[in-house]
């Protein structure tokens, strides 16, 4: 830093000099402490605002109404009341729910990856006349907010006969125009020549897909399984529109749902809530790194 | 192009057998999936939204039984006070979100960028919230917005604030719906501003302190205008976001206290599915969209002119 240029030899080497010197370090060195202390205070403040009602919300799962409720306030519980969570998963049918979201996410995540990394190889790798404008009319579509058809997609689901199936909840998330885009700008990255040899050697453009494409995909597949599973994970309003049965419904439903049913049951409805974020803790806890980075780079880009 | 210079031999050879035709093909036939499925649910849709429009509809019947009203189902909006409260709800909300995001993610991206300490753990700490469910962090708000026995007013007591009413008093309703989303949304925004921060080289605050720019100066003068792509990006994606929130109204107040809630839509969604009005709810969802998309390119000009590009 500029401590630097004052210590560089001047023709005044007294001893007043150094001391001066030795009394600018130690000022720096108490600002940039206080600086610290600043800061760390307001990332700790801003830490506990954050943590806080996720642990309040499990320790809220392992008490009783009661305690919940209790004036003045009840941080632990008197006794850990494992049974909220049997009697939770009764109240919502956690496991036929819990099922019907795993396999609607799974599926949705599954098909986006394959979908986004052949929109992103059809429009950043291969060459064929007319590429760009196709690009540009589907980048277009990222301007137009889901609710705008939310509609005309409902009846159109509805009129195929897919209400109340994992089709109808499946099928009009097969792709999206923000995972073309992101998965394009990833394959920027993966050298020409690599598959200019591949074709050289044979590989059709299929081939180029499956052996060259989709291998070296892995980081940014990554960042679109998380983007899309915790996306479809949450969804509420497509849900609550194409399923009305009740073995049909998915998770974010049945925790909708347990304000209504459950509404003076707090611990249920606590319980439920928490075992609704388990998966998405364990995804997070696995890919932390990839989605930090995901994040970061769709804004960088962006 | 190459094919020129080849003359000869592509003169004898026919089209299909060409190369750069076989490439197009190909281009072609590996869009063609993609786009028959957007023309399906993207393009499909949206010209359907702007027929439905026109029609009244119930939802139910054949399709054929939709009575055509011309241009009734706008000017119905345009003096329907729930829709106009809706709207103007959804604004309060958009903006409320966006500028207390945007400030507090910056100061917390700013105070992460200085240390050096813990900010793999500081930032994977402020994300979780991002990923948890909105369904699951609404009732948990819900329940912790409670007046009397609600876990953030016992705390606001022990230091001697008077209880509020969080989701019951028809003035703070939509603010405290802010302050949750703000809340799950704040690792996001500090998680991308700190990747933009982290991309402004250090040569540029060097040569600021040797010039004697004061810490604010440097802010103003460099931070802020070389985080203007990453400022640009966050904004358009949390007005877009924010003007389709939807969630946490349905489970948390359901548009209440009188109507204080109400968003745009969930108002289409009651529209749609409670009083079975299809046509009308999709004009609805129409202006909105129009609205959107006048704010999004208002946004992309004040960015790209002027704006803070007065600055370089």
């Amino acid at each position: 830093m500029s401590a630097s240029t004052t210590s560089t030899s001047t023709p005044l080497e007294s001893n007043s000099y150094k001391e001066q010197i030795v009394s600018v370090k130690r000022r720096r060195a108490l600002r940039w402490f206080s600086g610290q202390v600043t800061l760390w205070a307001i990332i700790l403040l801003g830490l506990l605002f954050m943590v806080t009602p996720g642990i309040w919300m499990v320790l809220a799962s392992f008490k009783n109404q009661a305690e919940i409720s209790a004036i003045p306030l009840r941080f632990f519980p008197e006794i850990w009341r494992v049974s909220n969570y049997p009697e939770a998963i009764d109240a919502m049918k956690f496991w036929r729910v819990f099922g019907n979201s795993l396999l609607i996410t799974v599926t949705i995540t599954v098909a986006n990856i394959l979908t986004c990394t052949w929109g992103g190889y059809t429009f950043g790798k291969l060459r064929w006349p007319g590429r760009d404008l196709v690009f540009m009319l589907l980048l277009s579509t990222m301007m137009i907010p889901g609710f705008l058809t939310l509609i005309p997609r409902y009846v159109l689901i509805a009129k195929a006969g897919l209400l109340n199936t994992y089709g109808g909840m499946i099928i009009p998330f097969l792709t999206g125009t923000f995972g073309i885009f992101l998965t394009k700008q990833f394959m920027l990255g993966i050298p020409d020549e690599l598959i200019d040899a591949a074709t050289v050697d044979g590989c059709s453009a299929l081939g180029v897909y499956g052996r060259i494409i989709l291998p070296l995909s892995k980081p940014i597949m990554a960042v679109l399984a998380i983007f899309v599973f915790d996306w479809a994970w949450d969804d509420l309003l497509w849900g609550i529109m194409i399923l009305t049965d009740r073995e049909m419904w998915t998770l974010p439903i049945a925790i909708a749902n347990l304000r209504v049913q459950e509404s003076n049951q707090f611990e249920l409805q606590m319980a439920g809530s928490t075992m609704a974020i388990i998966p998405v803790i364990i995804l997070f806890l696995i890919l932390q790194r990839h989605i930090v980075q995901g994040v970061a780079l769709s804004g960088l880009k962006g | 192009m190459a094919t020129a210079t080849l003359a000869p031999r592509t003169g004898t050879t026919p089209f299909w057998r060409r190369r750069s035709f076989r490439r197009g093909l190909t281009g072609w036939l590996f869009a063609a999936p993609i786009l028959i499925y957007f023309t399906i649910f993207v393009f499909g849709p949206i010209l359907a939204s702007l027929l439905m429009m026109f029609y009244d509809w119930n939802g139910f019947g054949p399709l054929s039984q939709a009575k055509f009203v011309g241009l009734s189902h706008v000017t119905e909006a345009f003096g329907d006070e729930k829709f106009l409260g809706s709207f103007r709800n959804t604004a309060t909300y958009a903006i409320v979100v966006v500028l207390c995001g945007v400030g507090v993610g910056l100061l917390l991206a700013l105070a992460l960028n200085g240390v050096t300490k813990l900010v793999g753990f500081v930032r994977s700490t402020y994300y979780l919230p991002v990923m948890l469910p909105m369904t699951a962090m609404s009732l948990l708000w819900g329940l912790m917005y409670q007046p009397r026995y609600g876990f953030i007013n016992q705390v606001l007591g022990m230091v001697g604030i008077p209880p509020v009413k969080w989701l019951i008093n028809p003035n703070i309703a939509l603010y405290s719906i802010c302050l949750m989303v703000i809340w799950k949304g704040l690792g996001w925004y500090m998680v991308i501003f700190l990747a933009g921060l982290k991309a402004i080289p250090e040569e540029f605050y060097e040569a600021a302190q040797m010039d004697g720019a004061t810490a604010w100066q440097r802010f103003w003068k460099i931070t802020l205008p070389l985080l203007k792509p990453t400022l640009l990006f966050v904004i358009v994606v949390t007005v877009i976001g924010s003007l389709q929130v939807f969630s946490p109204i349905f489970i948390m107040t359901q548009g209440g206290p009188a109507n204080a809630t109400n968003v745009v839509v969930y108002w289409v969604y009651l529209t749609a599915f409670q009083f079975m009005r299809f046509g009308y709810a999709t004009t609805l969802a129409v202006i909105l969209f129009v609205v959107i998309l006048v704010i999004t390119l208002i946004q992309l000009r004040l960015f790209r002119e002027g704006g803070l590009q007065s600055y370089y």
